[in-house]
């Protein structure tokens, strides 16, 4: 049944029942606003995130600096476009390979059944009881400090939710009838397994994506506020962060800049998650 | 009886067994001789060899484990880098962490987000319920170390009403120590409130919809005793399991916070010795904030499974 939502008109009735609602239309002007920011603004501009001009350390906002400069004199409007690039790339990379490695642990076990799934979701309870900013914190130290091992760390992070989630889905899927009927019809498993199981867990899936998003920008922001995400001189939301703290008694910009750009991040892919599972879960349809 | 028994041999003690494992196991991947890391880079290679047999290091991995978790379970969790105790560092960090995490949890769950969640959920629809929405859906989507950090800048930096980092024990001198909990506090438990006071409204929303409300109504119950005496008590079960939940959030969430306040507890320790490469200490906080992760999970179930008696025989609540 959840399988219609997937096709084009489907997809233009998702987007147009999202824009109506406010919460949604919200959350795509910001989130577009912010995509903007950060991808374009790097581009189109003339001003450097590294280089310092003599005389205009910690410049209140202005003109010409639109978020102030800091303690190096650098322009901070251009080092938090940068930085919020670096903080979206980053996690979206991780959410990206922690879920397909998940989803294809999660669907195996599921389908499998038997000794495979016992053994792969005893190994998911215990990645499951890290929490995940330690679990992140314990792979930096392995890794070391960085912006990729960052990104690792948050993958490894996202691969036992996805794979539990997907295990839990193939297996309530698994037991019904139009499976029966493939496999009397003769379909190999794996043809089974992603024609016709995996097709109809993706609405399920889909609701719980922008809500790993925001935990994974928040861990990398996290883990870059306590200085182990990317070494300066490169700048993130959370290097931001963590010198606008060191300068706030001087310089309430430096702080107030990059806690809007990622409080505004995460309201807005929040509500984008709770209207997307509005709309695509039945069950909480209409519960509001 | 025998619930917990089972909990705790088919899930507790075999995920800890295997976590602790891995600490062990990651800590051993990590590049460096410890030896070398005590005696600093000009160490004769004969000193190091005395200072490995000393250690044990020479011994195979799994007596080297064995060795591991027998001296952390009997509180022996080894030496720092810094040549403390791993113990005397943990004397000194776990209270104020115990501190802030009673605090934030009492403000969060029982103060703040039950109270707003009942009256969220019997102002159903009206503008008390709309407003507490509003208020929770922020505290939910903005980052706790993020409102902490703007917490800071305004009520400590500018307007100068609490101090902005450290803390007093609060036997010394509570109303300072208070002074200095209050905004880490709110920090952390602001989103515990905002969870459970959603939690509770809809529980409250729900039980309020069974036939036996009706009952009592029918009966000429007062809208005040229907809520307090009939409804209360069973919409708490599953608040219950979210503030179980949260417990194991507020672990995550004290790392991040305590660095963000200057609190001297666990998290700052972690930060500090992940920064020292202090790998012993690490290893020490990673298995007691994990196996009290743990515990609270298990704590969480119990307590499910004493407020329904279904579960006990290890049926879903629908069989």
């Amino acid at each position: 049944m959840a399988a219609h939502s997937w096709t084009r008109s489907g997809w233009f009735r998702t987007t147009r029942v999202l824009l109506r609602d406010p919460r949604g239309a919200f959350a795509v002007a910001v989130l577009l606003l912010l995509l903007f920011f950060a991808f374009l603004v790097p581009l189109i501009s003339t001003t450097s995130p590294f280089e310092s001009v003599r005389g205009e350390r910690l410049l209140e906002p202005s003109v010409s600096h639109p978020f102030g400069t800091d303690e190096l004199s650098r322009d901070l409007f251009i080092r938090n476009a940068v930085g919020l690039r670096a903080t979206l790339i980053g996690g979206v990379f991780a959410v990206i390979v922690g879920w397909l490695c998940g989803i294809t642990v999660g669907y195996i076990a599921g389908f499998r059944g038997g000794a495979v799934d016992s053994v792969v979701s005893r190994f998911l309870d215990t990645l499951m009881a890290f929490p995940g900013i330690l679990l992140a914190i314990l792979l930096i130290t392995l890794f070391g400090p960085g912006l990729l091992s960052l990104s690792a760390a948050v993958a490894i992070f996202n691969v036992p939710i996805a794979a539990r989630l997907a295990r839990a889905a193939v297996m309530r899927e698994g037991v019904r009838d139009y499976v029966l009927a493939a496999r009397a019809t003769g379909c190999s498993g794996l043809r089974i397994l992603w024609r016709h199981i995996a097709v109809n867990t993706f609405g399920i899936l889909a609701v719980q994506l922008p809500i790993s998003v925001v935990s994974s920008v928040l861990i990398m922001a996290a883990l870059g506020f306590l200085g182990l995400g990317e070494q300066p001189p490169n700048p993130t939301l959370g290097g931001l962060l963590n010198d606008g703290r060191r300068f706030m008694r001087l310089a309430w910009w430096y702080l107030v800049a990059p806690a809007t750009v990622l409080a505004l991040l995460t309201l807005s892919l929040n509500f984008l998650s709770d209207v997307l599972s509005e709309l695509l879960d039945p069950a909480r349809r209409g519960r509001a | 009886m025998n619930y917990l028994l089972s909990r705790l041999i088919k899930q507790f003690i075999p995920v800890v067994f295997i976590a602790s494992i891995i600490i062990f196991a990651l800590m051993e991947l990590l590049p460096g001789d410890p030896a070398v890391i005590i005696l600093g880079e000009t160490a004769t290679p004969e000193s190091v060899d005395a200072l490995r047999e000393e250690m044990g290091l020479n011994d195979p991995l799994p007596q080297r484990y064995l060795r591991w978790l027998g001296n952390s379970l009997t509180g022996d969790l080894g030496q720092s880098t810094s040549g403390k105790q791993v113990t005397e560092l943990f004397a000194a960090s776990l209270p104020p962490t115990l501190e802030l995490a009673f605090f934030a949890f009492t403000f969060g769950n029982l103060l703040l987000g039950v109270t707003l969640g009942i009256l969220a959920g019997i102002n159903r629809g009206n503008a008390i319920d709309v407003g507490i929405g509003i208020l929770s859906g922020l505290l939910i989507a903005i980052p706790s170390f993020v409102a902490g950090l703007l917490m800071l800048l305004v009520f400590s930096v500018k307007l100068g009403w609490f101090p902005s980092a450290g803390r007093t024990p609060f036997f010394e001198d509570p109303g300072d120590a208070l002074l200095h909990l209050t905004l880490p506090a709110l920090a952390l438990g602001g989103i515990i409130a905002a969870v459970i006071s959603r939690f509770t409204r809809q529980s409250i929303v729900d039980t309020l919809t069974h036939d036996y409300i009706r009952t009592a109504r029918a009966k000429g119950l007062s809208n005040r005793a229907v809520i307090l005496r009939h409804a209360l008590k069973p919409s708490m079960m599953p608040v219950v399991t979210v503030i179980g939940i949260q417990l194991g959030g507020l672990i995550g969430g004290t790392i991040v916070i305590e660095q963000v306040f200057t609190w001297p507890g666990m998290g700052r320790l972690l930060v500090t010795s992940v920064n020292a490469r202090d790998y012993p200490t690490i290893q020490a906080i990673t298995l007691l904030l994990v196996s009290s992760y743990l515990l609270f999970n298990l704590l969480t179930d119990l307590t499910y499974a004493w407020l329904d008696p279904r579960l006990r025989l290890g049926k879903g609540v629908g069989a």
